[in-house]
């Protein structure tokens, strides 16, 4: 049974439909992809999972569960995490309150923010810093940690590397490998940057006009050529 | 880490010093009509930090703080008539006020309403208290014994008692240092509470609910426990008020009184505990000596000083202070 099923999912702002007959699938410790241009819709998508974009039609299964009436924070609650496209960490709370506030209740707090500060070192000597002083790079290894922090068992990631130095984001590509590895993640990844997504991905869709129309078999991704023609990239 | 807990203790331990120095050397340094000025400032002072805290630190604006401050009143003067004491009509009067809080936060904060729509809310509110308690002077408006009085107000509200001394009246020496006492409380509390966890989130909330509710966090639960902690504070306040005054009448609600709640917060400095009691004491001393003038009406200089304020400190007086202290601080010190 899948982790996250979404069946002929709708979703609107306001008047204005911008997701039309969504239908994904994601394994537990799968990562997947979704591919596409700017305005198509890749955000609106993990905001509807999240539920802060009002679904109009469809279903939304998690862990066998209809999710598409729950209030954001219980779908937190339940495992699904988002780090939102620009960071959004908490700028006037110090790293180590912004990881504080990524754990929900106390137990074993201390020991989770000391197991992230190992997958992430580069955090360590930051911890008095506020969060609105970090480089974009630093802001979004903290954003992808205060995620962590909280053992969620899928972690829904918007735009990761935009705006972030190519050190950093290979430092954020195999820390998420790692996780994938140790700690079974599912991960679902929101993404333009096609080198990224391609070595990260297990299975990839395209978007296009708020609609989910292609998936790309695992053989054909580790071809650039061929994921470029699909999302007509024109390589 | 430990560095940056011990300079916010440092700064919270230094302000409770500065406040027990004045708890104990005002009565003794100060003839009694400057001990009753300095009482009132202290009332108002805790006033003030429940919009201090709501809107600084959980991002609630609140239009409306005269409301509780008000309920505090008129619930620890009609206890108090009725019931012949002060300690519990005190308990009674901020149970009401974050009842009141609690209620009236349920329908904002579960109705979803936005920032705007809630400023209207809490100021809509107050007036309507204030219109009707305005309407009571009739003699049917009876609780107990307590005549409402309308817009006469009550008058002979009974003067505070300790707990264990509950007939002998205080001394004003010792009402101020009561209150005092009270304020370093409340003081102490908050700064324990903004740096806990439930705090924090607080923070958090006020900078993005969003990303907040992101996080797991019942954003409006905490929004509703952040304005009835806010209520109480204000109702705490508002039977120190009638006490102090022996009197409130409708005026209490009144949207003078919101209304400098938020100009003393923003003076101080939005984001601050310490800031607008400072804020508090600076204005309403100012107003107090312009008031024995008269070559010019004093509201005229109070307002030009604080369009002044809002244009050259936009941070308010104390962050505007900490931030001049540190940056000298740090340039003499690299």
């Amino acid at each position: 049974m899948a982790l996250l099923e979404i069946q002929n999912l709708a979703a609107a702002y306001g008047p204005v439909p911008i997701l039309h007959k969504i239908d994904m699938h994601v394994e537990q410790g799968e990562f997947v992809g979704v591919l596409g241009h700017n305005g198509m819709g890749k955000t609106t998508l993990l905001r509807a999972l999240m539920g802060f974009v009002t679904t109009t039609a469809g279903s939304v299964k998690y862990q066998e569960r209809e999710i598409r009436r729950l209030p954001t924070y219980k779908r937190a609650r339940m495992g699904m995490s988002l780090v939102p496209q620009g960071r959004e960490i908490f700028p006037n709370l110090t790293v180590m309150e912004n990881l504080t506030v990524g754990i929900l209740g106390k137990k074993g707090s201390l020991d989770r923010i000391d197991e992230m500060l190992e997958f992430f070192p580069r955090l360590r000597p930051l911890l008095d810093r506020r969060g609105g002083a970090l480089s974009g790079g630093e802001q979004q290894i903290l954003a992808l940690a205060r995620c962590l922090c909280n053992h969620p068992s899928l972690i829904l990631l918007d735009e990761p590397t935009e705006g972030v130095q190519p050190s950093i984001i290979q430092e954020i590509s195999e820390v998420l490998q790692e996780l994938r590895v140790k700690q079974n993640l599912t991960i679902v990844l929101v993404e333009q940057n096609l080198d990224f997504i391609l070595g990260l991905a297990s299975r990839i869709y395209t978007i296009s006009r708020g609609v989910l129309d292609t998936e790309i078999p695992i053989e054909e991704i580790q071809d650039s050529a061929m994921v470029a023609e699909y999302l007509g990239f024109g390589n | 880490m430990l560095r940056a807990i011990s300079k916010d203790w440092l700064g919270a331990g230094f302000v409770t010093v500065i406040g027990l120095a004045i708890l104990f050397f005002v009565p003794v340094l100060f003839d009694l009509f400057e001990v009753l000025q300095m009482t009132k400032y202290v009332v108002l002072a805790l006033f003030v930090l429940s919009l201090a805290y709501i809107w600084g630190f959980g991002g609630i604006l609140s239009f409306g703080q005269a409301g509780f401050f008000g309920l505090g009143g008129y619930a620890f003067a009609v206890s108090s008539i009725n019931m012949g004491q002060t300690t519990v009509p005190f308990l009674i009067a901020i149970a009401v006020a974050a009842l009141f809080a609690a209620a009236l936060g349920y329908f904002m904060f579960y109705g979803r309403l936005s920032d705007v729509y809630l400023g209207v809310v809490t100021l809509v509110v107050t007036l309507i208290l204030w219109k009707l308690i305005n309407h009571t002077a009739g003699p049917e408006y009876v609780i107990g014994t307590a005549r409402l009085g309308g817009f006469n107000g009550i008058p002979s509200i009974p003067i505070m008692t300790l707990p264990w001394q509950p007939d002998q009246e205080m001394e004003p020496s010792h009402m101020f240092q009561y209150f005092m006492a009270i304020l370093i409380g409340v003081y102490v509390l908050l700064h324990i509470l903004i740096k806990s966890k439930f705090g924090r989130i607080a923070i958090s909330i006020r900078e993005n609910e969003v990303r907040t509710g992101l996080l797991g966090y019942d954003v409006r639960l905490y929004k509703l426990a952040i304005f009835t902690i806010g209520g109480a504070i204000g109702g705490a306040a508002g039977a120190m008020w009638a006490t102090y005054q022996t009197f409130v009448d409708p005026n209490i609600f009144s949207l003078e009184w919101s209304a400098l709640c938020l100009i003393w917060v923003m003076a101080g400095g939005v984001g601050t505990l310490f800031g607008p009691m400072v804020g508090v004491l600076a204005l309403e001393y100012l107003s107090f000596q312009l008031g024995q003038t008269d070559f010019i009406n004093n509201l005229i200089i109070m307002g030009v000083i604080l369009i002044f304020l809002v244009l050259l400190l936009p941070k308010g007086l104390f962050p505007t202070f900490r931030d001049f202290v540190t940056k000298h601080w740090n340039r003499r010190h690299e």
